[in-house]
């Protein structure tokens, strides 16, 4: 008989297991070839079909050739978070280890934030080919999500950028720039997004004015000001931090933080004001958000050789 | 505080100009790894070993032998640089020495 003694260890060992976070690599593998299957075998988003006129055929092979450097892109976000949290816990008892390490799990909500979205984009897609009464929930949901991780991810990433540069104040001057820039940003993101809602019989959102304006555009503008300051605050630390070789280490990580942190915020407000991009030609839209997504993929790379060069100095 | 404890608080002092945050586990690493002694317990004598290992670690973080050199004569001038502590005169109070 099983000796009870003994089993609350293993049990503990198989939980400790379980609840172990994936190997990013593998997971990253998982997600990217059930990306493109997925939008191979499911059925295309009739909303976009119909806005570019485009065949079933002619969708999937657009989406193909989409996928391949989209998966790309997601790669270098792996890697990316991957690299900093590998350095992270070289100091992790250290103050500035906790703080990039809190940045780092911004990064990784970001990382995987790309992939999951666009995996449940397809398949709630697929749900409404086949009934199309899901269309409204299909697209409440997506919204949600997409602002989860932004929120979430730029919490995270405020928190450790916040820590890093709490010894050093921030001129006025730099204050008040940030203002004017987010002040700007939000104000045409509140115009684009109503200019889509207001007058329109079914607006992008599906959802009442006020719902869209509390629950969709305050958070947004919170996370992307959380994001602008958080690019300033490791600019600053940058700035600030001693040690010659170490900053120079340093410069690229905060400029890969800061590429990140830009090219998110354009990204969604790109991907979110639908009735100005569908007015584009295909061609011109899919090249805009790419330089965006390059800008995104080139910012963990920076984080990559930055991280791999604070680690060499924990390692030599 | 005794010498040897002042004589790494320099060369950590010295290292944080180049390294940052990062000095005092450098230059314990180093002490530990290489010399196989606290980093508390380091020596005047072990000051030239020591800085040869710094400059072998530091060569591999960058390439800008500027740098490296300017970072291993500051770390020179430590051992020309009497200490205080050193070797206390007889007959002179502390604060005289």
């Amino acid at each position: 008989m099983y000796n009870m003694n003994l089993m609350a260890p293993r049990i503990r060992l198989l939980s400790r297991r379980l609840l172990k976070r994936p190997n990013a690599f593998v997971a990253y593998t998982i997600l990217a070839f059930s990306y493109i299957v997925l939008n191979l075998v499911l059925p295309a988003n009739s909303g976009t079909i119909q806005a570019y006129h485009l065949s079933q055929t002619e969708y999937h092979i657009l989406i193909f050739l989409i996928d391949l450097p989209l998966t790309a892109i997601w790669f270098t976000a792996f890697y990316g978070y991957k690299a900093l949290q590998d350095y992270t816990t070289l100091i992790k008892k250290t103050e500035e280890g906790q703080s990039f390490y809190k940045i780092s799990l911004g990064l990784e909500w970001l990382a995987w934030g790309a992939p999951l979205c666009s995996i449940l984009s397809v398949i709630l897609y697929a749900f409404v080919h086949h009934n199309v009464g899901l269309y409204t929930t299909a697209i409440i949901i997506e919204h949600y999500v997409s602002l989860l991780v932004a929120v979430v991810a730029f919490t995270y990433i405020g928190r450790g950028t916040h820590t890093l540069a709490k010894h050093h104040r921030p001129t006025s001057r730099s204050v008040q720039t940030i203002m004017a820039l987010f002040t700007v940003i939000g104000v045409l993101y509140s115009f684009f997004t109503f200019n889509e809602v207001i007058g329109t019989v079914t607006n992008p959102y599906r959802l009442p004015v006020w719902i869209i304006l509390l629950t969709i555009i305050v958070p947004y503008l919170y996370a992307w000001y959380m994001g602008l300051f958080s690019a300033y605050e490791i600019l600053l630390y940058r700035q600030k931090a001693k040690g010659l070789i170490y900053r120079r280490a340093l410069s690229y990580i905060a400029g890969g933080i800061t590429a990140i942190i830009a090219s998110s915020i354009i990204i969604e407000i790109l991907t979110s004001d639908t009735k100005y991009l569908t007015r584009l030609n295909l061609n011109a839209l899919v090249l805009i958000v790419y330089v965006f997504l390059v800008l995104y993929a080139i910012g963990y790379v920076l984080v990559v050789l930055g991280a791999r060069r604070l680690k060499k100095i924990e390692e030599v | 505080m005794t010498v040897k404890s002042d004589l790494y608080e320099r060369v950590v002092r010295v290292t944080h100009i180049y390294l940052g945050p990062a000095a005092d586990r450098f230059i314990a690493r180093q002490v530990e790894n290489h010399l196989h002694k606290e980093p508390a317990k380091i020596s005047e004598t072990d000051l030239a070993q020591l800085i040869d290992w710094i400059r072998v670690a530091v060569s591999l973080l960058t390439d800008d032998q500027e740098i490296i050199e300017e970072y291993v004569q500051q770390l020179q001038r430590l051992a020309t640089r009497p200490s205080k502590l050193k070797t206390p005169v007889k007959g002179l109070t502390a604060n005289e020495n």
